[in-house]
């Protein structure tokens, strides 16, 4: 399972359009199981397409939705009341048959579009924003829902979301799109732990990206003066006096317990901001120097805003980034 | 998704009197301009006709029974009808495609075809009727080509019959038909073609399954109004069927401002308005049976 994500207008509507032959590319070559498809008809394709407005035939039954796909392969019509009833159980809508789209709440619009993308056993499943128009708490549902449906059926499956936690939470490979380009393909946790460039890092997970300069190397540690001369220290190799970018994960910042020894980075700094969020606070720290970082940490302890408390993170935690010209992230 | 059917009684009576505020400038011109000259109709349909002085005291159903008996009549009732329905054939099937391609194009002549098809709206019914006399005339171009070409040595009788109005009526009122199809085509989403483009429909099969009983709404509407202009043209029929060639509404115009036989003109009148709502009826009852279905 693949997930395409970036932020709105990057393109991956468009990728996943082209996959399906709905839009021709203008160069490159679209393979599937290693055979070119590139100027193959949609129709020709054999995949399952969910839409995000789920495009339900609004003048069929959600039976004949179902069956729609295995009408046009001429599938016999003992098959289809075999067959179609499996789609709908698949996706727990039993009963459901003669209904017609609009009876149905989005949810459940939602699961017709997929029983009716997977009940032809495509050879890749497309979704495109399954998840955007449903309520958060069914969101989460559905979340869980697609990943069994997806594990049970063995489907390659390729979706698009501009929500980073859905694609780290569904797939098993997240490639990170900008402006019709991927910048980043991997693993969840690849993706999440060693972000390619600031872009990646700024759009998966939340953030604080740092400015700093080099100033020299303890071994496998580099040096680094933040902004208003905040020593750091990072993991990674750079020649002293380049300008480089640092990630560091929100969560990552540890607040108020004592530093083990040992740890890299560790700060007096006020607290400028606590919002209480549930599970977390989120913090906005102040460091001696002037330079702010946001953090998060477990809601048990809390810090009252104006408070001095003890921050550190690790070198591990300073993600050493590439230096990027355009720093839009 | 908001459902109308799901408000609650409250909101539901609250919009039936904004919705009656709103429609009754219109309801109020209808009553005035429409319902009660047509309701006037009615008692002077039932007046006897004497020759020289005009409607007589007293009640008759002549001129109903005449309407429904006589030949004559008859004929040219069945005449109206089947024109009005021959030319609604032919323009959704004219217009069908034009209104898709226009519904679907994203050509930047999008814009001009679509001027190009309303631009005969914006010429007077007359002159566009005197073009097609040009055209059609037993000297007319169609004619003299026909017989430069060597298709035919005599002319053919394009006018004052059956085959001219058909074509004018057709002509005319082809803007209408698509129109209204554009408007429903433009509201069928995309995306459901798209849907079934990837669940191994072809071109074809996606019209035929998706886009075709998607615009029925379209194409009974579309049909309905085409119907009823037909079969109410005055200026046309009477001006390409000349005055032998007769339709239901150059017979009530005879009868009314040349003969001055009002009654029998009433009686025609209103059997054509009868005619008319029973189709406008059974068109909406369709569309409510396709919609209930669908």
């Amino acid at each position: 399972m693949v997930a395409l994500v970036g932020p709105s207008g990057c393109g991956k509507t468009t990728v996943l359009r082209m996959i399906a032959g709905l839009i021709e590319p203008d160069a490159g070559q679209v393979l599937i199981g290693g055979t070119d498809v590139t100027h193959a008809p949609a129709h020709k394709r054999n995949l399952g397409l969910v839409f995000q407005s789920y495009a339900l035939f609004p003048h069929l039954s959600v039976f004949e939705n179902v069956a729609f796909g295995l009408r046009r392969r001429r599938v016999p019509e003992a098959e289809i009341r075999r067959r179609v009833p499996q789609a709908l159980a698949l996706v727990r809508l039993e009963g459901f048959e003669s209904r017609f789209p609009r009876q149905l709440s989005g949810g459940q619009q939602q699961r017709v579009a997929l029983a009716r993308a997977v009940v032809t056993e495509p050879r890749v499943l497309l979704l495109d924003e399954p998840l955007s128009n449903l309520d958060a708490s069914l969101r989460d549902a559905m979340r869980v829902e697609l990943r069994r449906l997806q594990q049970s059926l063995g489907i390659t499956t390729v979706f698009v979301t501009h929500d980073q936690e859905e694609a780290l939470t569904l797939s098993d490979r997240v490639a990170v799109m900008r402006a019709g380009r991927i910048e980043q393909v991997g693993a969840p946790q690849e993706v999440y732990e060693r972000p390619a460039n600031a872009f990646v890092a700024g759009f998966v997970g939340r953030t604080n990206l740092v400015d700093a300069s080099v100033e020299g190397a303890d071994g496998a540690l580099l040096r680094l003066s933040g902004p208003g001369g905040v020593p750091l220290r990072a993991r990674g190799a750079a020649p002293p006096g380049t300008r480089v970018r640092l990630a560091l994960r929100h969560e990552k910042i540890r607040l108020g317990d004592a530093p083990p020894t040992g740890a890299a980075n560790v700060h007096t700094a006020e607290v400028a901001l606590a919002a209480f969020a549930g599970a977390q606070w989120h913090y906005v720290l102040r460091l001696p120097g002037g330079l702010e970082l946001q953090a998060e940490a477990p809601s048990d302890a809390a810090h009252p805003q104006g408070a001095q408390v003890t921050v550190w993170w690790t070198a591990e935690d300073m993600i050493l980034l590439p230096a990027e010209a355009a720093p839009d992230a | 998704m908001p459902e109308p059917g799901r408000h609650s009684p409250g909101v539901h009576r609250r919009w039936d009197l904004a919705g009656l505020g709103l429609l009754s400038p219109l309801l109020l011109l209808l009553l005035f301009a429409f319902l009660l000259p047509i309701a006037t109709l009615i008692p002077t349909s039932l007046r006897p006709y004497i020759a020289g002085t005009g409607i007589g005291e007293g009640l008759t159903l002549e001129h109903y029974v005449k309407a429904l008996t006589d030949g004559f009549y008859l004929e040219i009732i069945l005449r109206t009808v089947v024109l009005g329905l021959v030319v609604t054939l032919l323009t959704l099937v004219v217009g069908y495609p034009l209104a898709y391609v226009l519904a679907r194009s994203t050509s930047r002549w999008r814009h001009w075809l679509m001027l190009l098809v309303v631009f005969p709206l914006l010429l007077n019914l007359v002159v566009r009727t005197f073009g097609w006399i040009a055209l059609l005339a037993r000297r007319g171009l169609v004619n003299q080509w026909l017989m430069g070409l060597g298709l035919t040595e005599e002319p053919v009788r394009l006018m004052f019959n059956f085959t001219g109005l058909l074509i004018g009526l057709t002509h005319i009122f082809l803007p209408f038909m698509v129109l209204v199809l554009v408007a429903v085509i433009q509201n069928i989403p995309r995306e459901v073609e798209d849907a079934a483009r990837t669940l191994g429909a072809g071109f074809w099969s996606v019209f035929m399954r998706v886009t075709l009983p998607l615009s029925v709404p379209g194409i009974l509407s579309g049909s309905i109004l085409v119907f009823v202009l037909t079969i109410s043209a005055l200026v046309t029929p009477r001006l390409l069927g000349g005055p032998t060639y007769k339709v239901m509404s150059t017979l009530i115009y005879e009868q009314f401002l040349q003969l001055l036989n009002w009654p029998a003109g009433s009686a025609m009148a209103v059997v054509m308005t009868l005619i008319v709502l029973a189709l406008i009826l059974l068109g909406t009852r369709l569309a409510r049976r396709w919609e209930a279905q669908a």
